[in-house]
């Protein structure tokens, strides 16, 4: 016989409804999104059938964007307002894109030290900007699969990606409305979606090449933990640089490669990609190439010939695996498996190669170019809570070292290249001039000893620093990087205690104002009004924290408060459940933070109370296991 | 703030603080740690909640990696019984020092030579001397005298001077894959 339950006035004892999440790749060709649906991930398709969303943003003189398949004829049609492969400007300044550049129709504008814009008929478009409009596609075909909006979605980044580009992806995400859960690296999303297929100990590796970008992961995988122990790569090679490799050659064989427009060079990259895919399977095929203008050539590929002109790229992933191998304090005797990812893995002697390195024959079992969005379909449904008897934990790492300009131009690193997130990390510095006043901080990513070869990501001043003698005061420079891998960085002077603090936004990213009048310009084809959209953002907080805090008090409430402490805390929460029904948006956002403030002791004991249970639970473990050794 | 993160690294993982510790049993209680804090399982929780996951799995990650690592181990050991560590230390023991030049000169031979082979067995004789060490400081710390705090310290400038040689060593190991 089952006790009757009975439930505290107030509380319901229905389960909590199924929160609506998805896990997007967006990727420098096609993106896509997947979610988890009975239990199952699931790449989600448009209604044409296609998963793939060609990572395509063509920009029309008042009319509204169009995204993917029906942006592909604007590559041809239109080349200057059809934006494609954003994603390598993501987080760049121009002298970065300048080479890229050269070999892209667009028209970049850019001032001073700031990401590039490209010029389109509809305004300076910031690779930002169109991978919002990406993001806002495939978020739209998520809610449309899941029947209304997006909780929270997960985005995944290459694993190689600086701050720069991540902070990017995370203002993109910002702009198309998104709730971010967590940004992941492609890797460690694919290693979910082979992990949790297979359930297989051991080190494995994941060899990523994607359309524009090459990760490599080593990670160890035991009861649930996914580890990452070192990662290595390069942000900018992928299957894109194989077709232009091919497309040189196809341009150098028929003699036109002078005088061609920007419509004709996408041309021939398109069958420069067609011939690599078809000599996947086949052992030859005819290239056909027709100019706008007439002219046309022809000739037969071998595969054998395409081999030696894609040989030395592929060549060029085999130094990262290396370097992640020795990074990882690896053997290649301990790796279990090498998983393949990324569309361009399909190439047979990127599958060669690979094997060859490793010896061993790499696992190709799950769709290589949907793999990705799967795993992050998997976290988010647990980041969300719909699975809250998951005990999966993935531990990542910063995938390049992060540091601070010293005297003589040198870089002094704060946290070296694969450390495990979140983490914090602060160095001491001093002045070296008598009373002086101020301290340029100047913070750096990278592996090289010379700034001027590493990535600057900001700069900073600590100003009001008592005058004092020099290499007396004391200047504490912090590091923080978050879960997302994303930085941000203060200084305090230790004996007057004067503190700076920036999250960092790179020298090429965009400034909050920046990203805030995007999101306005956004919604102006949404035809929504921004104020009416914070205050249902604002809403959605209320609700989250008063649920989080009802859950809270309803497990541990009796333990860890006393009556008084309880009693204030749920009329704080009253007082906010009574503004969350009207439409003050500021006396909202003060309640919300009041209840915090008021519930800051409780959560502090929640947390202390959980690891006293974890490390018990540690111990009951071992009892158990001896038990049944 | 909570316990935790006034906590130090022994303590937060249930331990008392000694040298000799069980990898496996530390790693274990690592992940159990994580289950507990990481921003993973904090992810729909409100701002504050997440900011405290985030700054208590930050700290249990510098935490695990100074215990895993034997040196870092022996610093924070060291550091917490009040001996202070130098960075360029006087008063080092002449066989030390002496010791120190001969392997200076024999690295550079191999260097020069090119000769794998003495170079790993270089590697394994510096292993089997850090092995050594290991199970000497895991005495010395269960010592509560300062003759055995000094010994200690004194065995940690030697370990410290060995890692750095490894790690020239491994970087002059053409790859990882002829490991």
């Amino acid at each position: 016989m089952s006790l009757l339950q009975i439930s505290e006035p107030g509380q319901s004892l229905t389960k909590p409804p199924r929160r609506r999440a998805a896990g997007i790749d967006l990727g420098t060709t096609h993106s896509l999104v997947a979610t988890v649906r009975a239990g199952q991930a699931l790449a989600l398709s448009d209604d044409d059938g296609n998963v793939l969303l060609p990572s395509v943003v063509r920009y029309r003189q008042a009319q509204p964007v169009l995204v993917g398949s029906a942006a592909l004829d604007g590559q041809i049609e239109d080349p200057l307002n059809t934006l494609s492969s954003v994603k390598r400007f993501m987080g760049r300044g121009l002298s970065e894109v300048d080479r890229l550049a050269q070999q892209l129709p667009y028209q970049f504008v850019a001032e001073g030290d700031e990401m590039p814009r490209i010029h389109t008929v509809a305004g300076d478009i910031s690779p930002v900007q169109a991978s919002a409009e990406i993001l806002r596609v495939l978020a739209e075909r998520a809610g449309t699969a899941l029947g209304g909006e997006l909780d929270g979605v997960v985005i995944t980044v290459p694993a190689y990606f600086d701050d720069a580009q991540r902070q990017a992806t995370s203002d993109a995400a910002k702009i198309a409305g998104l709730q971010v859960l967590r940004l992941l690296s492609e890797p460690t999303a694919a290693a979910v979606a082979y992990g949790l297929d297979q359930g297989a100990a051991g080190v494995h590796v994941v060899y990523d090449l994607g359309g524009g970008t090459f990760d490599v992961s080593v990670l160890r995988f035991s009861k649930g933990v996914f580890e990452v122990l070192a990662t290595a790569g390069n942000s900018a090679l992928g299957g894109d640089d194989l077709d232009r490799a091919i497309a040189e050659w196809m341009l150098a064989e028929a003699g036109f490669a002078d005088d061609i427009g920007h419509a004709d060079i996408r041309r021939v990259l398109a069958l420069a990609r067609q011939a690599k895919e078809s000599l996947s399977d086949e052992e030859e095929t005819r290239v056909e190439l027709v100019l706008t203008d007439g002219r046309v050539w022809s000739a037969l590929l071998s595969r054998s010939q395409c081999q030696q002109l894609i040989r030395p790229l592929i060549e060029q992933t085999l130094a990262p695996c290396r370097l992640a191998l020795q990074d990882a304090g690896v053997a290649l005797s301990e790796i279990s498996e090498v998983l393949m990812v990324g569309g361009s893995t399909r190439v047979p002697l990127v599958r060669e190669l690979v094997g060859e390195f490793f010896s061993c024959q790499p696992h190709i079992d799950i769709d290589p170019d949907k793999v990705v969005a799967l795993g992050a379909a998997i976290q988010a449904d647990i980041l969300i809570g719909n699975k809250p008897d998951s005990d999966m934990l993935l531990l990542d790492v910063i995938p390049l070292s992060l540091g601070l300009e010293t005297m003589g131009g040198l870089m002094e690193k704060v946290i070296p290249k694969n450390t495990t997130i979140p983490v914090v990390r602060a160095q001491e510095f001093t002045t070296y001039k008598d009373g002086q006043t101020a301290l340029s901080i100047h913070v750096l990513q990278g592996e090289r000893e010379l700034i001027a070869d590493n990535r600057s990501l900001a700069r900073f001043e600590l100003r009001g620093i008592p005058p004092m003698v020099a290499g007396s005061a004391r200047i504490r420079v912090s590091f923080q990087v978050d879960a997302d891998g994303l930085l941000s960085v203060s200084a305090r002077e230790e004996t007057e205690g004067v503190e700076s603090h920036i999250q960092i936004k790179p020298s090429y990213g965009l400034t909050d104002d920046e990203v805030e009048s995007m999101l306005r310009d956004s919604l102006t084809y949404a035809r929504e009004d921004i104020d009416q959209r914070r205050l249902r953002e604002r809403q959605l907080e209320a609700d989250q924290t008063l649920e989080a805090l009802a859950a809270a008090l309803m497990t541990d409430g009796q333990r860890l408060l006393d009556d008084d402490e309880r009693q204030q805390l749920t009329q704080a929460a009253d007082v906010l459940r009574q503004l969350r029904a009207g439409d003050d948006e500021a006396a909202l956002q003060q309640a919300i933070e009041n209840l915090e403030r008021e519930s800051a002791t409780f959560a502090q004991r929640r947390m202390d109370d959980s690891i006293r249970r974890a490390l018990a639970g540690h111990d009951v473990n071992d009892f158990l296991s001896n038990d049944n050794a | 703030m909570t316990d935790f993160l006034r906590q130090d690294f022994f303590t937060l993982f249930g331990l008392t603080a000694t040298y000799r510790l069980d990898l496996d049993d530390l790693e274990h209680r690592y992940q159990q740690l994580q289950r507990a804090v990481h921003p993973d399982r904090h992810a729909t929780a409100a701002a504050q909640d997440r900011r405290l996951a985030m700054q208590m799995t930050a700290k249990l990650n510098e935490a695990y990696t100074t215990l895993r690592s034997g040196l870092l181990r022996a610093r924070y050991l060291l550091d917490r019984r009040g001996c202070s560590i130098e960075d360029n230390p006087a008063g080092l023991a002449n066989d030390f020092l002496l010791q120190q030049i001969s392997l200076r000169e024999e690295i550079e031979e191999i260097r020069s030579a090119g000769d794998h082979n003495a170079l790993l067995a270089l590697r394994q004789r510096l292993q089997a001397r850090e092995a050594v060490i290991n199970a000497s400081l895991a005495e010395l710390f269960e010592r509560p005298d300062d003759a055995g705090l000094n010994a200690a310290r004194e065995l940690f400038y030697e370990y410290q001077f060995l890692a750095r040689l490894q790690r020239e060593l491994d970087a002059l190991l053409p790859s990882a894959s002829n490991n």
